[in-house]
């Protein structure tokens, strides 16, 4: 038997597994913590919790686990066409959202063919799109608001590309795009032959959702499949259960693909049942408009961080200003129990970026209390270096941190908050950067304190100081830095 | 005198440095400097002959054609602004082409990004940014090196990059600045001593070091003075300007070249060329103190030389 590589699909061996938020159960097992006691931001799902509905459906239908469940979903679909005013045809249940862009990959792209997609966003579609063998053609936005325009997405139209996705409101950045912005996305691939797929798993969430959605334009617009998700709407990640809407061909082609019976019997029930609690997706959007509204004022008083304006159930925070990257942030607020979503492994994101989750008042203000506690006394930082100064010895490699080498390797850890941030001085790399609305000190191309020699030189100076880091003036700081640093040369 | 004329001159200076001081240059796409440089490479082919007499004197005719594509155009935007906007467009235009063809923060920010490789010990990457900014091959260069280069380039810059183009805008306003920013560029081109460009490029040459003559020679003594100021070695600096600056096989490079480098109390090298200085090996902080000096340089430019000679022009 040889290598079972050789024996995969010459797309397999390359893939990677995205990294997703909402892994509350993992975090639970792994901070020894019972998962209620868990407040998590990092998934997008409906702040009011599980539709009650849904809940009274699932218990009084639980035997029906001894069933199959309908292959083709046909009671859920009804009701869904009846909401939007379309038929049953225009209709495909998934295995949540997420199925239905692998299986639209897998109908669609051929070897060779191309998607474009914007980044940031979702990773789910370039991991489909990877899978079924075709390529990526990355459509970066600017990050100073991370817009899409139409013009620049039709201007990357070339000759092989076959579809087009986009997450709308988009994930993580929370902005929408503009209906007449997409419907000219949509003629325009159209003409080209060029299919659209929109994830609109976001879009119950947008207060007056009615003036953006295209969920009704599919019969007009053939090439065009806006996605949804019941799972985030209704509060129901566990279940896994979403949904997509194109013309009756598209659907047809799509039928034919799927997994038989892909939908188990109580997401379906469930599913249901939440479909007729108008009343619960009205309240659910009133509190996210007020709640975020409240997170996003919160997080503007704190002077470090910078809120990217949203459409929609969560909030995209640059943290560079803190000093502090996403892992750190994220670490520290585990302490108090909260999950937050970490932006890094999105393409087109560096390490300084999160998204929050709006949910309710009470738990709202737990994330903003413990954020200041966090940020306000600097503690993190302090605490840290502190522990440094106290053990008077340096760290070394890092090898057990998972982010090892953050920087290069045979870095030196010691320093992994560096002591003199925010030294505002490029002679190591350090730089203003454009963030939001404004501007934070960068120290992305900075690893002076990382050297295995500097690091262990900046101690020799501190513990000479033999006071705590907040003792120590700021241009006291400086000035150590400038003496090692010359001092180095000499 | 000309009070007005004084003062809008002075205004136009005055926006154009807060505009480099705030924003730096605007990236090559957007930069006519780089346009000129395009330009350059694509008309050059066709103004080559087999004849070398005939190839100097069509260099010439294209250095003058290319001055003329920039030239003109400025003039004639300026004087119909100046007939039909507002002064205060006026001055605004006027500040953004005179801006044009100066850079100061580009500059700095250029060199301090080799530094901030060297320091953090990425030789590799401060090789490949010290060589968009010289145009010696920096592959053999060791650490001392390449700081040398940086320094040196620092000193050069601070006359064909800024008080060069400064000078001829006191002079001639901004197509004096403009013509100025043409030729040096032309010269950054195709001003080189090899088989293949003597003859087309000497005429370019030529006039680039004709224009920098003057800015060269003063530039040179304000870095002494600067050197002082900063508390440098102003008078090592003098020593080394008298007895280094004809080393070089520029007559104008060798005069900031060699301030800078008794001003730091370092060695200057360009392995094979010349050696300016007789202090110890160039080291990051010197390339800190280059700035340093660079920058006051230019303020005392701009205030023992520029402004008398706006003074002047509008007697």
């Amino acid at each position: 038997m040889g290598s079972l590589i050789k024996l995969a699909r010459r797309e397999i061996p390359t893939l990677e597994p995205c990294k997703h938020g909402g892994e509350v159960l993992e975090v639970a097992r792994t901070e020894r913590k019972k998962p209620e006691e868990i407040l998590d931001f990092s998934a997008n799902t409906n702040p009011l919790g599980p539709s009650p509905k849904a809940l009274v459906a699932l218990r009084d239908n639980l035997k029906q686990i001894s069933f199959y469940p309908d292959p083709a979903s046909f009671p859920l679909r009804l009701i869904i066409a009846r909401k939007l005013g379309i038929s049953t045809g225009n209709i495909i249940i998934g295995n949540g959202s997420t199925e239905l862009i692998r299986l639209f990959a897998e109908v669609f792209i051929e070897r060779g063919d191309e998607a474009l997609i914007p980044a940031p966003t979702f990773g789910e579609y370039e991991i489909a799109v990877r899978k079924a063998g075709g390529k990526i053609n990355f459509l970066k936005l600017d990050p100073a608001g991370f817009c899409i325009k139409a013009d620049e997405v039709v201007g990357q139209f070339r000759k092989r590309t076959k579809i087009l996705f986009f997450c709308n409101p988009n994930n993580p950045t929370g902005q929408l795009i503009k209906r007449k912005d997409m419907l000219k996305i949509v003629k325009e691939a159209s003409q080209r032959n060029i299919l659209v797929f929109i994830d609109e798993s976001f879009m119950d969430f947008v207060n007056g959702n009615e003036r953006f959605t295209l969920i009704r334009d599919v019969r007009a617009h053939p090439n065009l499949f806006v996605l949804r998700s019941l799972t985030k709407t209704f509060g129901l990640p566990g279940l896994r259960v979403g949904y997509g809407a194109g013309c009756e061909e598209m659907i047809e082609l799509l039928h034919r693909a799927k997994t038989p019976w892909n939908v188990n019997v109580l997401a379906q029930i469930a599913a249901v049942a939440a479909l007729g609690d108008d009343e619960y997706m009205v309240r659910a959007r009133q509190l996210i408009v007020r709640e975020r509204e409240y997170l996003s004022r919160g997080f503007t008083k704190f002077k470090h961080l910078r809120v990217f304006p949203s459409d929609t159930n969560f909030l995209l925070l640059d943290i560079r200003g803190t000093g502090m990257t996403a892992t750190q942030l994220k670490k520290e607020l585990l302490r108090y129990g909260i999950l937050i979503r970490d932006c890094s492994p999105f393409r087109g994101l560096d390490e300084y970026f999160v998204r929050i989750a709006v949910r309710r008042r009470k738990e709202n203000a737990r994330l903003l209390k413990a954020l200041g506690a966090i940020l306000k006394s600097e503690r993190w930082t302090k605490r840290h270096i502190n522990e440094v100064l106290k053990a008077g010895r340096v760290l070394g490699e890092n090898r057990a941190c998972k982010y090892y080498p953050c920087h290069f390797d045979g870095q030196d850890c010691t320093w992994c908050f560096c002591p003199f941030y925010p030294c505002k001085e490029k002679s190591t790399g350090g730089e203003w950067v454009k963030s939001g609305s404004g501007v934070v000190w960068s120290c992305q191309n900075c690893w002076w304190v990382h050297q295995p020699e500097v690091a262990r030189q900046i101690l020799e100076e501190l513990l000479k100081i033999a006071e705590p880091l907040e003792k120590i003036s700021r241009k006291k700081l400086i000035g150590i830095r400038l003496k090692i640093l010359e001092g180095r040369e000499k | 005198m000309n009070l007005q004329g004084v003062t809008v001159s002075i205004a136009i200076i005055g926006l154009a440095v807060l505009m480099d001081y705030l924003l730096g240059d605007p990236p090559n796409k957007f930069h006519p400097t780089a346009w000129m440089g395009k330009l350059i490479g694509i008309l050059e082919p066709s103004f080559r002959a087999e004849n070398p007499k005939v190839e100097k004197i069509k260099g010439a005719l294209f250095a003058i054609s290319v001055i003329c594509i920039f030239l003109i155009p400025v003039y004639v935007v300026l004087l119909l602004i100046q007939r039909h906007l507002p002064l205060p467009t006026c001055i605004l235009v006027s500040a953004i082409l005179l801006k044009l063809t100066f850079a100061v923060k580009s500059m700095k920010d250029a060199s301090l990004r080799v530094i901030a490789f060297l320091r953090n010990g990425d030789v590799q990457r401060a090789r490949k940014h010290l060589s968009r900014i010289v145009r010696r091959d920096t592959s053999g260069l060791d650490q001392g090196l390449m700081l040398s280069a940086t320094v040196e380039c620092v000193a050069e810059s601070t006359v064909d990059g800024v008080t060069s183009p400064l000078f001829y805008f006191a002079l001639f306003g901004v197509p004096g600045a403009v013509v100025f920013r043409v030729v040096n560029t032309l010269d950054s081109m195709i001003g080189y001593k090899d088989p293949k460009h003597v003859h087309i490029g000497w005429f370019s040459a030529k006039l680039d070091t004709l224009l920098n003559f003057i800015p060269a020679r003063l530039t040179a003594y304000l870095i002494v003075i600067s050197a002082s100021l900063v508390g440098k070695n102003s008078r090592n600096s003098w020593r080394i300007l008298r007895r280094d600056r004809s080393k070089t096989e520029s007559v104008n490079a060798g005069w900031p070249m060699s301030a800078m480098a008794g001003a730091l109390g370092v060695r200057l090298e360009k392995p094979g060329h010349y050696v300016l200085g007789d202090g110890g090996e160039t080291d990051c902080k010197h390339v800190i103190q280059a700035l340093q000096i660079m920058m006051l340089s230019v303020i005392l430019f701009l205030t023992i030389v520029v402004t008398p000679l706006c003074l002047w022009r509008n007697t």
